[in-house]
């Protein structure tokens, strides 16, 4: 088995259009979380999200090509270009081409041109442009990125709602794992805030009309966000080889299902799925420093995750510094695990553990250090990234110091 | 607003699967055991129904009572122009 080092990372979020913007914003603790533009219509009663801020598709997608993007691709075709970047490849990934891979997570791929077309037919002129299926399949972020990069090995999206980030990221990395491609580019996109869905998520009665805070007292729910993340995971052979800087070991992936409740979480399924991710990175416990928790800022969410983490770490947890980002950055759906990497990476890299903010108190259900407020220094060789979704679908990702 | 209350009261007590008469005032929506999802698409019926909108501040699943619940629907169909629009027959 080889090992996967992660030697690229783009971003864009309601916090920033790069991951520098980004996780300069986390440090802060600053919130891009804010009052809902350009979205409008009856009786919303949702009025804050983290939408991104002055992102403009056509200053980064060629006018010929840009018909066939929804908002969603284009994010992750900009956080894509970013990651390889850094990692030091070419436009066209060094010409790796079939030795290489692109999973896209995605919870619910190009809902802002459905949600359009869907007006224009019901409400408008009847008519679907020809190119509404290309914007709005869930597998148009890995194509568009495979296109972008020349990119022509295994190249697909993964769907797990808010765990689609983590659950890609698996994929990737096994398959890097075990040779099958020496380089995947992976990580999570969303631009999920529209009328249509923000009404959705309302009809659920899961979400804060106030500010998302996770683990405190007065907790009202989640926020929702968009965003993407992509990451570049290759051989550490290859990195070292190429001379590239490693940012991280990507150590393990631990997925399970709850199989109970469609939206109750469960106790056993979170702790199960961090322990595998354990396991698999071959790493104890005791050795993890921070843990990046799902944290959505739901009453249930929170204790469950709580619980979960005391299950696997035992007195160990008391050490532990764990924190919500998503009090930043909202909850990006198939984006929120790949965002919340780059604040995982970025702590591990620098020492700095970014904050829960917008915290008002412990609530002692949810009895964990959970960074509140204001970010911390501490040296970390270990920390883990937890995502939770709706359906019960659990993954973890597990990340060793480079 | 009596309909009002016999109406939310019916509900629960459709919703929780017990006789009506299991149903008092003070009785919590949490304590008849009602799932999370059966409660939302409880108050999604009740929006129907009425043709109100009712806000996560006006009702809180966790600790409603039943006769909060019908005062916060009366409250609701207060501010509204809000009319009942299907009736549980329908």
């Amino acid at each position: 088995m080889r090992r996967v080092a992660i030697t690229g990372m783009g971003a864009i979020s309601c916090l920033g259009l790069s991951t520098a913007a980004t996780w300069a914003a986390m440090v802060e603790g600053r919130c891009g979380i804010g009052a809902i533009a350009g979205v409008d219509g009856p009786a919303l009663l949702q009025r804050i999200a983290g939408q991104v801020p002055g992102f403009d598709a056509s200053r980064h997608i060629d006018a010929k090509r840009l018909p066939m993007f929804d908002r969603v691709s284009a994010f992750a075709v900009v956080a894509a270009r970013e990651a390889i970047q850094q990692a030091g490849f070419d436009r066209r990934c060094d010409g790796l081409a079939a030795r290489a891979a692109v999973v896209v997570g995605t919870g619910v791929g190009g809902e802002n041109s459905h949600d359009q077309q869907m007006r224009r037919l019901y409400g408008g002129d009847g008519r679907i442009h020809p190119l509404a299926i290309l914007r709005i399949m869930a597998s148009a972020p890995a194509a568009q990125v495979s296109l972008d990069l020349g990119i022509t090995g295994p190249v697909f999206g993964v769907t797990s709602a808010c765990a689609s980030s983590n659950h890609a990221l698996a994929q990737a990395y096994q398959m890097v794992r075990l040779g099958q491609v020496d380089v995947a580019i992976a990580g999570g996109a969303d631009a999920c805030i529209t009328y249509g869905l923000l009404k959705a998520w309302e009809a659920m009665r899961v979400m804060a009309d106030d500010a998302c805070r996770p683990f405190s007292m007065h907790r009202r729910g989640m926020v929702l966000a968009e965003g993407a993340a992509m990451f570049v995971l290759e051989s550490r052979d290859l990195a070292e080889a190429r001379g590239a800087a490693v940012l991280a070991e990507l150590a393990g992936a631990g997925m399970s299902a709850d199989a109970g409740d469609l939206v109750m979480p469960s106790v056993p399924g979170a702790a199960a799925a961090m322990r595998r991710a354990l396991d698999e990175a071959e790493l104890a416990p005791q050795e993890v420093g921070y843990i990046n928790a799902h944290g959505t800022g739901t009453p249930i969410n929170d204790v469950t995750e709580t619980r979960a983490i005391r299950e696997v770490f035992g007195r160990h947890a008391d050490t532990l510094n764990v924190s919500s980002t998503k009090s930043m950055h909202g909850h990006a759906m198939g984006a929120a695990g790949a965002l919340e990497l780059v604040a995982t990476i970025n702590a591990l890299r620098f020492g700095i553990i970014p904050p829960t903010i917008n915290f008002l108190g412990a609530d002692p259900q949810c009895d964990l250090d959970c960074t509140p407020n204001v970010a911390r220094h501490r040296s970390l060789e270990v920390a883990l990234s937890n995502s939770f979704a709706f359906g019960g679908l659990n993954a973890v990702i597990a990340l060793r110091r480079a | 607003m009596k309909d009002v209350r016999s109406t939310i009261f019916c509900l629960i007590a459709e919703t929780s699967g017990v006789g009506i008469e299991t149903i008092h005032p003070d009785t919590t929506i949490k304590a008849l055991g009602v799932a999370s999802l059966d409660a939302i698409e409880m108050l999604f019926r009740i929006e129907e129904i009425f043709d109100i909108q009712l806000n996560d501040r006006d009702v809180d699943l966790k600790s409603a009572t039943a006769a909060a619940l019908a005062e916060a629907v009366e409250r609701a169909l207060d501010k509204g122009s809000g009319q009942p629009v299907a009736t549980l027959a329908g």
